[in-house]
């Protein structure tokens, strides 16, 4: 069975791929309009909203960044991984219903189309829309290298393709993802993810069950392993240390109230009343998948210091080298194809709201109204960014490395700091101004760009993703309280009294 | 505008905490070191000599932060009727986390100058009642939305009510 180990990982990704045409096929069929387009009709049910929610959230990275860093930082990005419950929790408590009463009442399809009705504001909306595109091009341009890295290490390891070059695989996988995006929109998007969900869980799964019996002595022997060389890394802040891990709690759970990918799926279920069971799939889910995560890096720590296996060339080696040499080749098989779901997946929903932005949001700040033919050009957009994004990865990766990185490390962190108090806070507080949103944003943005472009380490690892946030929540506040109260739309008002 | 304060007051809380901690001196390997032996793994080196000046004020950053989770909860709960209902559970699931976390720091603090480690569930008991016991008890926030949907977060007259809101707008704009 071993030596069909990389036809079979072949196969199966191949066979997922050609799933994900199917949909964009179906779903070409179901899309109308921009509502449909963007919004999936506002018809989404209570399991294919919750998958569709964390799996977006569940990137490339998590499939293969969070292995990594549990491989060579211990325990501390664990501390991601739990934020699941509490950010959850926090996002649904504060924006789960009511971005979903504003979709409806306004007929938004965007997230910045909320934001405008909330503040009655074509600056917010603006500015929330440049956020949301300058946050989407790092992570879509990340998860493009991504599908191309994963796709030629498989075509050449079947030994069919040896030569194949990574702007081929780009090509190749970036044109699947944009084929089912452009023919079924976000309707595509939802149900490739309610598939590419399962495939995630199962595989998440059955990697961790795999991993519990590949070191001699089992799980227990493996960490004492990693304890008796370093016990930091086993205890509860790994090598990372303390405050840095603490600051990455914070973040991640204030943070996921500016997800707009996130968010976007909430504003797209069809009956407000269920999304009262959204939180049981997303944070199930989730858990089940981010056991991959965790299981793999600390397996694969262990082995390499017991001398079972060599040193890795990078710590995001951990997870493929687990799967060539560890696990089952039919379970290998499935969990590329999660890989390859869990970047896809992501991909999609951003590729989908970065055009909405593009065509929807910024033509309306500026004129005033929408573009005709909304979705012909919501087509053209998709293709427009999944090819600026593309471009961008390549350049990145051929000419200056850190580029990619660079805006895909901050995306979480963007998104959080800009969007946190203009959304989270601001829809449930009618004091908050559109001058104190504008402001907040602007500010977060700023320090976000400084604090990474120049490469600014703060004192105990604390996240600066954490500081920004801070930072424009604070500002957001003041502002606030020191400006006269903003007169509300009286329908923005009783909607925010519910 | 109480729930306000309260939002308002642990931001600021979680802001003077982490001024403070970034006005404290690192000691030790604050961020870990390079692993002797392998060059793609990081080391923590020791954990007394790192974090001994931050431990608690550390803890205090954990705590400040679940209060601010906890305000952020409750400040998106229904607006129309008093968070009676909701306050208390709420308060309760806080109490139990802030518990859980306290056990966490004591039970670190006590292992961190290479004191006997036990193990639980094939992890150090540190980590075992971080990723066992903590984790699991911030679920409740989860359950507690699922549960008390139709209480505290939309209830079948704010339902009605949004219901005759759409209708009149969709009447105005035809």
């Amino acid at each position: 069975m071993n030596e069909l180990r990389n036809p079979i990982i072949l196969g199966s990704v191949v066979l997922y791929m050609i799933l994900c045409i199917v949909v964009g096929l179906w779903a070409m069929r179901r899309t109308r309009s921009a509502k449909d387009f963007f919004m999936a009709g506002r018809e989404l049910g209570i399991m294919i909203t919750g998958i569709a929610i964390f799996s977006s959230t569940m990137s490339g990275f998590g499939f293969v960044g969070g292995p990594g860093l549990v491989y060579s930082l211990g325990m501390s990005s664990v501390w991601m991984v739990i934020t699941v419950s509490t950010s959850y929790a926090a996002a649904d408590f504060l924006l789960g219903k009511r971005l979903r009463l504003f979709a409806g009442a306004f007929d938004c399809i965007s997230l910045p189309d909320a934001v405008a009705a909330r503040y009655g504001s074509e600056a917010t909306r603006f500015l929330t829309a440049i956020a949301i595109l300058l946050g989407i091009l790092g992570y879509l341009a990340t998860q493009t290298l991504a599908m191309a890295t994963v796709l030629q290490s498989i075509l050449v390891g079947t030994g069919y393709f040896p030569a194949v070059s990574l702007i081929t695989c780009v090509v190749i996988s970036s044109s699947v993802l944009v084929f089912y995006c452009v023919t079924g929109g976000i309707l595509a998007s939802v149900y490739t993810d309610m598939f590419q969900g399962a495939v995630m869980v199962v595989g998440g799964f059955l990697v961790f069950l795999t991993t519990l019996y590949v070191f001699e002595g089992g799980a227990t022997a493996a960490v004492a392993t990693i304890l008796s060389d370093d016990a930091e890394a086993a205890g509860p802040w790994g090598t990372l240390g303390m405050i840095g891990c603490l600051s990455w709690y914070f973040m991640f759970t204030v943070g996921a109230a500016g997800q707009p990918q996130i968010l976007t799926k909430g504003m797209m279920i069809e009956r407000v009343q269920n999304y009262r069971w959204v939180p049981l799939v997303t944070v199930l889910g989730y858990t089940l998948t981010a056991l991959l995560w965790v299981s793999i890096g600390l397996v694969m720590r262990a082995l390499v210091l017991a001398g079972a296996h060599p040193e890795l060339a990078s710590a995001d080696a951990a997870a493929p080298a687990f799967l060539q040499q560890y696990a089952h080749p039919v379970l290998a098989g499935i969990v590329f194809a999660g890989l390859f779901a869990a970047i896809m997946s992501t991909a999609d929903s951003f590729l989908n709201i970065g055009a909405a932005a593009l065509v929807h949001d910024i033509p309306r700040a500026l004129t005033g109204r929408s573009l005709t033919h909304e979705l012909f050009w919501a087509r053209i957009g998709t293709v427009a960014i999944a090819v600026f994004a593309a471009l961008f990865a390549l350049y990145s990766y051929y000419a200056n490395a850190r580029l990619v990185a660079l805006l895909g490390a901050f995306g979480w962190g963007t998104f959080g700091a800009a969007l946190v108090p203009v959304i989270g806070i601001g829809f449930n507080w009618k004091r908050a101004t559109p001058l104190a949103a504008s402001v907040a944003i602007t500010i977060s943005l700023v320090l976000n760009f400084t604090i990474e472009v120049f490469d600014i380490r703060l004192p105990h690892n604390i996240h600066g993703g954490t500081v920004a946030l801070l930072a424009s929540m604070t500002i957001f506040f003041l502002i606030s309280f020191l400006s006269p109260p903003p007169v509300l739309d009286p329908d923005v008002e009783a909607l925010m009294e519910i | 505008m109480r729930l306000l304060t309260l939002l308002v007051g642990s931001l600021l809380l979680v802001v003077a905490v982490v001024v403070a901690l970034l006005l404290t001196p690192e000691l030790g390997d604050v961020g870990g070191k390079p692993h002797e032996q392998f060059s793609t793994m990081a080391s923590g080196g020791s954990g007394s000599a790192r974090h001994a000046n931050v431990l608690w004020l550390g803890g205090l950053f954990g705590a400040a932060s679940l209060v601010f989770f906890v305000a952020l909860m409750a400040f998106g709960a229904r607006k129309g009727a008093s968070l009676r209902g909701l306050g208390r559970p709420l308060a309760a699931s806080l109490v139990i986390c802030l518990a859980f976390w306290v056990w966490l720091l004591v039970s670190y603090a006590r292992t961190m100058d290479g004191g006997t480690v036990s193990f639980f569930g094939a992890l150090p008991g540190p980590s075992a009642i971080m990723l066992y016991g903590f984790f699991p008890v911030t679920i409740l926030f989860n359950l507690l939305y699922v549960i008390g949907f139709n209480r505290w977060i939309l209830t079948e007259e704010d339902y009605q009510e949004y219901k005759r809101l759409v209708a009149e707008r969709r009447g105005r704009s035809a």
